[in-house]
């Protein structure tokens, strides 16, 4: 026993001497960023004002900072000036965000600021954004840059608060314990009138070996009423409770998680007036064929009046106004977000967690439009992996779902989503000696009903809903000169049928649904050089030329180029 | 039960061993086993390896500044009064840093931070901080046939050639006021390089245009070719808060040369575009393309010139106008007088418009070119130095250098004609006071008691209208420049005299030399300074300044503004000032200035003062 | 069966049975109309609304719906039951739309809480505005009041033979109240209830004279046809196909004018009768003199049966009053 405990103890000591060479004091990373871009309509548009050109060079120094071995503060912060502002104008000084962790009594992780979060995809998840399903890389790098601006990382939701986690190990019956706990602020005006709202919550999983394991989640959104005078005093709170499992059964895991959520509401008379209860579960099967296929099976079932703000709340924000050239077509309108936006405009991204379901473009997703935690959804999820070698990777997804209760009629909507991509590395298939890439998506969105009841006063039938979308994502990247690669990638969206959104008060309860009637296409293609100086420093110039056709208005058409010049370091 | 508890404690070890990174914060297992690789080329950096060649450099800048403005003007105005400050009108800042980083040998990004507080007493709440230059990043792409050195952000200094990206250098200038950019130098260290080379040292700004954007250049490349891009906005494109402004105005240009020896042959581009305020908008502006080369013969001259031609499409009438441009320098280097002689030839089309050049560009009225140029520019017949050279004119000028035992001569004289008449008023600095007058008066046009002043970055001119009716042919301009150093030991310490010196005239008629008597004349300006510094010392210098101007007009072609009588303007000044090494890298500069002004003819045109500094810079 | 297999079995099953559990419809129809809003706009803030209607006030409405169709705004009085319909077509209404007080049939009371309701022809959906309106006073409407049964009154009168009911023998005319037979008074707080029995004479069953207190009633021959007689009339459900109520003027000579084809009540509830004095022909002349309509003394009105057959009638009457220029009601034919 005596040389076990030495063992251990000398082992501990190696690897903090090891640790201390690696890590200095204050390390620093971070990104600097220039870009130019010119954005203009077509010619033939004789309307609108048509041309916009900005651009920025930034600097985002990140500090790593180790005081000593049991805490780091981290901390980024921004300089950054427009292209057009001289001597300063224009110019920022920002602070990106800030945050320590550390471990306390050599037990307890600890974080507190700025951090990134996520639990499940049914309680705290982020997830990713719409007509993203393996798009080329002269589109891919530039939405990377939306994801670092809006603290993106993966699945995480980036919040402000605090969290702990620590283990207990056993000897027997199972190997840890693992918790975690965090409280997190959403909203504080401080206006007097508008409560402060917190979101909290934590997990306990139980490892019962390495590959399986039991899990218990809760998470609450809530008010706080005494931040405001007693006038204003109302409380909000949705609160999520689920427990997820995975048990490795020979070569299939078996995984499945279930839950409930509640949404209530005390008005400032004190009344509650919202007492919304949901559930939901999945169950799936994941097993590995000969180390090359990955197969999993799942079905899940999420009731109508399952809500999540964590998890459902998206990444896009589908109010925002879009940044360039917002007025466009003979018809002069707005125009709504687009394919160009999700992938070069920051200002319509999301970073707070929204206590009500948030609005979604239906043309593109309107199956899931908020996850694996869309509520009003049954049905089964087939995904298949093929990760067998370095040459090409493949995967297929097909969930085929249906709503739990009908949406304003008895009948219920069948959906379809079927995504698909591949890669192929013909530099790898063949030994080339420059890089060689193709890089392919699929996905096929179908919402349908049928309908046989009339409307009164006309008596025409109402319209069944039938609306589907394509999506296909087509891209290359040859290496022609050492570090140059010529980038091509085309992103095209086509939609036709009708569909009905749903209308919420803020309790997400369905006040009316809207018909909704589609036809048209977006077509994004992209031309590239991109020059690499390594594999996280490069200097991009591209064009883009961007299509929206509305066959049921023509007037809503319109065609957007833009051109700019990007160059990225990241160190 | 003691088993148990032994397992128990070593289960309670750190979760994390201390010396490990932390890894996958707040991370939870999925429930769903399914994952992707992320592919990309800009993943987070947590865990990599952090940046280790960053510098910090900079320089610290402490100052009191004192202004006592005893008269000024009719009295009315409210600066005149005493001031004292912890800046002198110039650049706030009292801490300049300046980041480097470089990740990668042929990657680098810098940006500067400056720091200011201005002492009011107010606490740190009315502490600055902000950025000059802003942000750039380099980058250096090199193959075995061409080398590509680019930066893209801003502010950055660049240019490409005199008639399409340049900035005026203006030879004849004074030492003894101090400027923000002064780099570090010993006592007198400056005062010895303008005797011993004729040049201060001065900084990478010299001729170049200040844009923000993205500037390449490209070099190395076969058969001795080497080219520059540019496509970047200059503060005329939209002004130099245009990042407001949505709609595109922006400038491109570039050069290619061959060179062959130090010679070379190039042609360049320049073009500022933007559009007028239509929807789907005419695109408005000026192109310009020129030749231009450099080239030795005889084995001691040299020829070096530009021809160009310009098109300027106005953003109100649309309408275009085209005009050419010439500017060709011959240089012997000895053989004609012994020292170098040059001479200067050149010829700028009225139609000719380029805000961005080596000269000034025409000004008819302040209202500029699409709104740019206007303001703050000398307007008119620009009475100016003799390497100031100013659209819709021709002419030439001939510089000598020579030496009479340790006495430097600097002569220079040149005349030139207006190509078009066009001009409604006269325009000249007011070289004595002009620095101090434009941290009084900071950006203004057409002040003063007869509004005829106009303020500018450090320096002022003045604008008086011609009489339209007896000026009715082209203005003609002559102006004469001397320039004399002179070094003499005192006590086996060296002693400078320098003396700038010029006078400028114009008139009806063309004159090699500049006219002396006012019925010949329009205008007459001369400028007079007198510098000398002595090394006291390793670590001291002591400085002195006289300075003297006088303008005269001549009655019934010029008056000062609003019908005031021609203007009979006296200007002085006497400084004194020390410089003196404190430490390495740290000097201390103290300066005091007297000065003087009035218009015998015009009774409110006059102000008097006094003007101390004390100034502690430091470089690190 | 291997007994392996039946945990799959039992997760299959349970996976099953939740599929086919199904809930309730979520949201609203989509067949049906949805409302945006609709509310009074007289006062952003105040939830009760005064309206001084005699002072010129009137109260405005907005709206909005998901599509055009007709749409109905119902204004309704809590204490008298009266009803004011506002009607169009398209997907909203502004401010153009609005309340002056007037009534469909029954008048509205001063004093009275009133309620604005939005609804279409062909849905069930509707939303009734979130304020309410105080009625503070009503235009007073231009005539000459014969008989209201609450400040006038006036003598009526009836055949010996009485309708029963319940045993009970009916006054050949009786003033009633809201209380006494839960049917609404369409003016003030009185109506008369005449009734009587028709033994076959084919007489009048009862009736009443009405006061004419600006003595004599002057009517402008120039234009007769606008001058009308209006009054309110109920018909009962068992009585009303029974009833017809005849009216007639005397002029100071005893000539009489009077309305013989009778008025006849088509389907209970009550009903606005305005009669143009176009229409009332002359049935009593002794002296030769041709009407006078200046000088007309004496009016009033009788109870008939139709037709003379066996019966019991029975009506209501209320508010007798003579304009010029427009008539209350619809035209009676």
């Amino acid at each position: 026993m005596r040389k076990y405990y030495l063992f251990i103890g000398l082992v501990l000591l190696g690897l903090s001497v090891q640790a201390q060479k690696a890590n200095p004091k204050i390390q620093f990373n971070g990104v600097a960023r220039g870009d130019m871009s010119h954005n203009w309509l077509s010619s033939d548009d004789t309307v609108n004002a048509d041309q916009s050109l900005g651009g920025a060079a930034l600097v985002d120094l990140h500090l790593d900072i180790r005081p000593n071995d049991a805490v780091r503060i981290g901390t980024t912060l921004r300089v950054k000036n427009a292209i057009g502002g001289f001597w300063g104008q224009g110019a920022s000084l920002e602070l990106r965000e800030i945050s320590i962790k550390g471990v306390a009594a050599k037990r307890i992780k600890y974080r507190f600021g700025d951090i990134d979060s996520r639990m499940t995809p049914y309680t705290l998840w982020n997830n990713s954004g719409e007509c993203a399903n393996n798009e080329a890389d002269v589109f891919r790098f530039i939405r990377e840059i939306r994801h670092q601006e809006n603290f993106n990382y993966r699945n995480y939701w980036r919040n402000q608060g605090a969290d702990l986690a620590w283990r207990l190990g056993f000897d027997k019956g199972m190997e840890s314990i693992d918790f975690t706990t965090f409280a997190m602020r959403n909203r504080s005006l401080d206006d007097g009138k508008t409560p402060d709202r917190m979101q909290a919550g934590g997990n306990m999983q139980f490892n019962i070996t390495n590959h399986s394991n039991i899990g218990l989640n809760y998470i609450n959104l809530f008010d706080l009423p005494k931040t405001v005078s007693k006038t204003y005093y109302e409380k909000y709170s949705n609160g999520v409770g689920t427990s997820n499992f995975n048990f490795l059964l020979g070569h299939t895991t078996a995984f499945g998680e279930f839950g409930f959520s509640t949404i209530n509401y005390v008005d400032t008379s004190d009344t509650k007036t919202v007492n919304t209860k949901g559930n939901f579960f999945e169950l799936g099967l994941l097993h590995l064929i000969r180390q090359s296929f990955l197969v999993q099976a799942s079905f899940r079932r999420v009731n109508p009046n399952f809500f999540s703000a964590g998890a459902q709340s998206k990444r896009i924000n589908y109010t925002s106004d879009v940044n360039v050239l917002p007025v466009v077509g003979t018809n002069s309108y707005n125009r709504t977000i687009s394919l160009l936006d999700l992938i070069t405009d920051d200002a319509i991204y999301n970073q707070a967690i929204s206590y009500g379901l948030m609005d979604y473009e239906m043309i593109f997703n309107n199956v899931t439009p908020y996850g694996k935690a869309t509520p009003n959804r049954q049905g089964f999820d087939v995904h298949l992996i093929y990760v067998g070698d370095s040459t090409f990777t493949t995967e297929i997804e097909v969930q085929a779902l249906q709503d739990v209760a009908g949406q304003g009629s008895e009948k219920k909507k069948n959906y379809l989503l079927a995504q698909w991509s591949g890669d192929v590395y013909f530099d790898k298939i063949f030994g080339w000696s420059k890089s060689v890439s193709l890089t392919a998506g699929y996905q096929f969105a179908s919402a349908s009903r049928d309908e046989d009841r009339v409307y009164k006063m006309s008596k025409d039938l109402v319209k069944p809903v039938d609306l589907h979308s394509h999506t296909i994502d087509l891209g290359t990247s040859v290496e022609v000169l050492n570090r140059v690669d010529v980038l091509l990638g085309t992103k095209i969206l086509l939609y036709k049928g009708t569909d009905y959104k749903a209308i919420l008060n803020g309790f997400n309860e369905t006040v009316k649904y809207k018909c909704e009637t589609y036809d048209g296409s977006q077509m994004l293609t992209a031309a590239g050089l991109r020059y690499r100086f390594n594999d996280n420093i490069s200097l991009t110039m591209q064009y883009d030329r961007f299509t929206l056709k509305d066959k049921i208005d023509d007037g809503n058409s319109y065609k957007i180029n833009q051109a700019f010049l990007l160059f990225n370091i990241l160190f | 039960m003691k088993r148990f508890l032994q397992l128990f404690c070593l289960s309670l070890l750190p979760i994390i061993a201390q010396a490990e990174p932390f890894a996958g914060d707040g991370e939870f297992r999925d429930t769903s086993a399914t994952h992707r690789q992320h592919k990309n080329l800009l993943g987070k950096y947590n865990g990599k390896q952090g940046l280790t060649n960053f510098g910090v450099t900079g320089n610290y800048r402490g100052m009191v500044y004192y202004r006592n403005m005893d008269e000024l003007f009719d009295g009315t105005y409210s600066q005149e009064k005493m001031l004292l400050s912890t800046n002198d009108g110039g650049r706030q800042s009292q801490l300049e840093l300046d980041v480097v980083a470089r990740p990668t040998s042929t990657t680098s990004f810098r940006t500067d931070f400056y720091l200011y507080s201005p002492m009011r007493g107010a606490g740190y709440n009315e502490n600055e901080t902000g950025l000059q230059m802003g942000v750039n990043l380099d980058g250096q792409m090199n193959y075995d046939n061409a080398k590509i050195s680019f930066r893209l952000g801003g502010l950055q200094y660049t240019r490409l050639s005199k008639l399409t990206l340049w900035a005026s250098e203006n030879e004849g200038e004074s030492l003894f006021e101090r400027n923000t950019w002064d780099y570090f130098q010993t006592a007198a260290q400056n005062y010895e390089s303008y005797y011993a080379q004729g040049t201060i040292i001065r900084d990478f700004r010299w001729g170049n245009q200040f844009c923000q954007g993205l500037v390449a250049s490209i070099y190395d490349l076969p058969w001795g070719l080497e080219s520059r891009v540019i496509y970047a906005k200059t503060p005329n494109n939209g002004g130099q808060s245009s990042y407001l402004d949505t709609i595109p105005n922006i400038s491109y240009g570039g050069f290619i040369h061959k060179k062959f020896g130090q010679n070379y042959f190039g042609v360049n581009t320049f073009n500022s575009v933007s559009y007028d305020s239509v929807v789907n908008g005419n695109c408005i502006g000026y192109n310009i393309a020129t030749v231009d080369f450099s080239l030795d013969f005889l084995s001691d001259f040299n020829v070096k010139g530009e021809f160009g031609y310009g098109r300027y499409v106005d953003g109100e009438t649309l309408e275009k106008s085209f005009g050419e441009a010439m500017d060709v320098v011959f240089l012997s280097r000895q053989k004609l007088i012994g020292s170098p002689l040059k001479l200067h030839v050149y010829r700028l089309s009225p139609s000719f418009i380029n805000l961005d050049a080596g000269f000034n560009t025409y000004l008819k009225s302040t209202a500029g070119y699409n709104g740019e140029g206007g303001s703050s520019y000398p307007v008119g017949a620009n009475m100016s130095d003799v390497d100031y050279i100013n659209g819709n004119r021709q002419g030439l000028d001939l510089r000598a250098e020579m030496n009479f035992s340790g006495l430097k001569v600097n002569l220079a004289t040149g005349f030139s004609e207006e190509i078009d008449h066009q001009s409604t008023s006269v325009s000249f600095g007011h070289r004595i006071n002009g620095i101090m007058f434009a941290r009084v008066f900071a950006y203004q046009n057409y002040m003063g008691p007869y509004s005829a002043l106009t303020t500018n970055y450090r320096s002022y001119y003045e604008t008086n209208p011609l009489d339209t009716t007896a000026i009715t042919s082209k203005i003609r301009f002559a102006v004469t420049e001397w320039n004399l150093k002179y070094k003499f030991n005192i006590a086996n310490r060296p002693f400078y005299i320098f003396y700038l010196g010029s006078y400028s005239s114009c008139q009806d008629q063309l004159a090699v030399l500049p006219v002396l008597k006012m019925e010949k004349s329009y205008m007459r300006v001369q400028y007079h300074e007198l510098e000398t510094y002595y090394k006291l010392s390793e670590k001291m210098a002591v400085d002195a300044y006289f300075g003297l101007e006088n303008m005269k007009g001549s009655y019934g072609y010029t008056y000062a503004q609003n019908g005031a009588a021609p203007v009979l303007e006296f200007g002085k000044a006497i400084g004194l000032g020390l410089d003196f090494v404190l430490a390495p890298l740290t000097n201390l500069y103290v300066r005091t200035r007297w000065f003087d002004f009035e218009d015998k003819h015009n009774d409110m045109s006059h102000y008097r003062g006094f003007e101390g500094s004390l100034e502690l810079k430091a470089f690190f | 069966m291997n007994m392996r297999r039946l945990p799959f079995i039992g997760f299959i099953a349970s996976l099953l049975c939740m599929w086919s559990c199904s809930e309730e419809m979520v949201g609203p129809s989509i067949d049906g109309i949805t409302i945006d809003t609709f509310n009074i706009v007289n006062s952003a803030t105040a939830k009760m609304i005064d309206a001084d209607f005699a002072q010129g006030d009137s109260i405005h409405f907005i709206g909005s719906w998901e599509f055009d169709t007709k749409w109905t705004i119902t204004v309704k009085g809590q204490t008298s039951g009266a009803v004011r319909t506002l009607t169009g077509f398209g997907r909203s209404v502004d401010e153009s739309i609005a309340w002056d007080g007037s009534a469909d049939l029954i008048f509205f009371r001063e004093g009275e809480t009133c309620e604005a309701t939005l609804s279409f022809e062909s849905y069930d959906d509707y939303k009734v505005a979130d304020k309410f309106v105080h009625v503070v006073s009503l235009k007073p409407i231009d005539g000459i009041v014969l008989g209201d049964y609450d400040e006038i009154d006036a003598e009526g009168w009836g055949s010996t033979s009485r309708v029963v009911e319940d045993g009970v023998e009916l006054p050949a005319t009786q003033k009633r109240t809201f209380a006494d037979e839960g049917i609404l008074v369409p003016q003030g707080d009185n109506y008369l209830q005449i009734s009587g029995y028709e033994d076959g004479g084919k007489y009048y069953l009862s009736g009443n004279i009405l006061t004419i207190s600006e003595a004599p009633l002057k009517i402008d021959t120039k234009n007769i046809g606008s001058n009308y007689i209006n009054f309110f009339l109920y018909g009962y459900p068992n009585y009303y196909e029974n009833s017809t109520i005849y009216v007639m003027f005397s002029d100071k000579n005893g000539n009489k004018i009077g309305f013989n084809d009778r008025v006849k009540i088509t389907e209970p509830g009550w009903h606005g009768i305005s009669l143009s004095f176009s229409k009332l022909k002359e049935t009593e002349n002794e002296t030769g003199i041709p009407f006078d309509y200046s000088n007309i003394t004496e009016a009033g009105y009788s109870l008939f049966s139709v037709d003379g057959t066996e019966c019991a009638a029975k009506a209501a009457v209320d508010y007798f009053i003579v304009t010029t220029g427009k008539p209350l009601f619809n035209v009676y034919n």
